[in-house]
């Protein structure tokens, strides 16, 4: 005889069929002698009620999934964000404020469960911010898989010699510049107390403190940047990324004017590379200082019917100084590290605070997020971009 | 209530056993009964289901019923009446969602309720 789970039949019971229970007589579900019996006899008589053991162990995470889940398509919609399809109960979660989803999911304000919640829901507005970092005009990625050393480097080959029939295609030479770099990682921490969490009006400041943080993680890839090209550091070959050696650099120039531009841009796409190929490298962004903004696009506006040309402002950069860059995913100059699958800044659970002098572990009221972003620049080739200042060149 | 079942013999034995049941009391517990079998082979083929499509338990509920609905759908397009018709046996899988689709509701948002309803997967 099949095996009969009786108690699985008293749980179906008492959990599914309400509406047929409600259908008995008082007498029959208040008899307990009745359905001792009744149970008995189903046992033994009717086993074609249940068959199988349910054999499923317990897990105490699938609500908090479900919740999880309600709580990212509820902060997606809160930020405008399109959600495919929904959670149900993404509506009504859409304006809750964060004690009550706390109470719904059942998990403390201040435990690390509950800034994990948080940093999962805020996650998926993260991609949305992350598209519109500024920096992603002027650098090419690369992804990395660790934090370790990565060598780059520009190779290049000779001219194709042309083919004829029954000809040895000829070997060509290469050459190539290798620069290496490793990721580095920045974070700011967030701070939620706990009477910030309670109440709706927390809610708003937590949306803006994560956006705020996200942005400003952001750039940092603008200051990596013009740090990089100020420095101005030697490339593979020994010698530095801008020189007047090297034709890429005018300096000497109080503002700016087509004169220059046209220089600047006969240059890019003139400039030699080390087999002597032409760079062919066609301006996509004009990168300014602050000061120098409006005059470069006074400078340039003559020519953006000509062809697209996209006048950036970095104001990390140091005074009346530009950069004409090409297209960085044809001639980078520029290349940005980042770790693999990773878009841009992303939100980490904390445990504790850690005290700035002695590293110790505080505890906090609240809830703590970690904003954090790997990035890096760095410089791989001089081919792809031409700097104008005011410094003169050297 | 429900018409007398296969149930009905049986549970006559059992009422003349105990003699406290009339007829019509007796047809519907015999509903009753054919109802919970239903539901707890029902219940039975989510969780079977849920359990194939999400092994290790790391989906929501709603996911889980979107991919319920999707596999449901794309099933009673095709593969079910191949099935039926003996063209080809039936995967483990499949023989839940011929479960399921022998009725009850094929949406994602009805699965949810019935889901979240058995408080799947937390059976206690």
């Amino acid at each position: 005889m099949p095996d009969l789970d009786v108690d699985r039949y008293c749980r179906a019971y008492e959990a599914g069929v309400r509406a047929a229970r409600a259908e008995l007589p008082d007498y029959l579900t208040n008899n307990d002698s009745f359905a001792e019996e009744l149970r008995a006899r189903l046992a033994t008589q009717v086993p074609e009620v249940i068959r199988e053991k349910d054999r499923t162990p317990f897990d105490p995470d699938a609500a908090r999934r479900d919740w999880r889940h309600a709580l990212q398509d509820g902060t997606a919609l809160r930020h405008g964000i399109h959600v495919d399809r929904p959670h149900p109960l993404a509506a009504d979660l859409k304006d809750m404020p964060f004690d009550k989803m706390a109470r719904a999911v059942g998990v403390g304000l201040t435990t690390s469960d509950f800034s994990q919640i948080l940093s999962d829901g805020y996650s998926v507005v993260l991609p949305s911010l992350n598209d519109s970092n500024p920096a992603d005009l002027f650098v090419r990625n690369q992804y990395v898989s660790d934090y370790k050393t990565v060598t780059m480097g520009t190779v290049e080959y000779e001219a194709p010699a042309q083919l004829f029939e029954e000809t040895i295609p000829p070997f060509h030479k290469t050459a190539h510049q290798a620069v290496s770099g490793a990721l580095l990682e920045y974070a700011i921490t967030l701070r939620l107390s706990r009477e910030l969490l309670i109440g709706d009006a927390g809610r708003g400041l937590v949306d803006e403190m994560v956006r705020q943080s996200v942005l400003q993680l952001q750039r940092q890839d603008l200051r990596l940047i013009a740090s990089v090209l100020e420095a101005n550091g030697n490339l593979g070959d020994g010698s530095p990324l801008f020189s007047t050696a090297a034709q890429n650099w005018q300096g000497g120039i109080v503002t700016p004017v087509s004169a220059n531009f046209s220089w600047a841009v006969e240059k890019l796409l003139t400039m030699l590379t080390p087999l002597g190929n032409l760079s062919c490298a066609e301006p996509r962004v004009l990168m300014t200082s602050a000061n120098w903004f409006v005059p470069a696009s006074i400078m340039v506006a003559d020519f953006s019917a000509r062809f697209p040309l996209v006048v950036a402002c970095n104001p990390y950069l140091s005074e009346s100084s530009a950069y004409l860059i090409a297209d960085p995913n044809k001639t980078a100059s520029l290349v940005r590290l980042r770790m693999a699958g990773s878009k841009g800044p992303k939100l980490w659970p904390m445990n504790y605070l850690p005290d700035p002098k002695t590293g110790q572990r505080l505890t906090y009221a609240g809830c703590l997020l970690s904003a954090r972003y790997l990035t890096n620049i760095v410089p791989v080739s001089r081919v792809g971009i031409v700097k104008i200042s005011q410094a003169a060149a050297s | 209530m429900g018409s007398p079942t296969a149930l009905g013999p049986q549970l006559t034995a059992l009422a003349s056993a105990t003699g406290q049941l009339t007829g019509p009391q007796i047809r519907m517990i015999g509903g009753m009964l054919e109802r919970l079998a239903r539901l707890d082979r029902r219940q039975s083929a989510l969780c079977a289901a849920c359990r194939l499509l999400d092994p290790k338990r790391e989906l929501s509920r709603w996911s889980l019923a979107i991919a319920l609905e999707t596999a449901l759908a794309r099933f009673a397009a095709v593969g079910a009446r191949r099935v039926q018709s003996g063209a080809r046996p039936a995967t483990v899988l499949e023989q839940h969602l011929m479960v399921l689709l022998s009725g009850g509701p094929r949406s994602a948002g009805k699965i949810w309720e019935e889901l979240r309803d058995m408080d799947f997967p937390a059976r206690r």
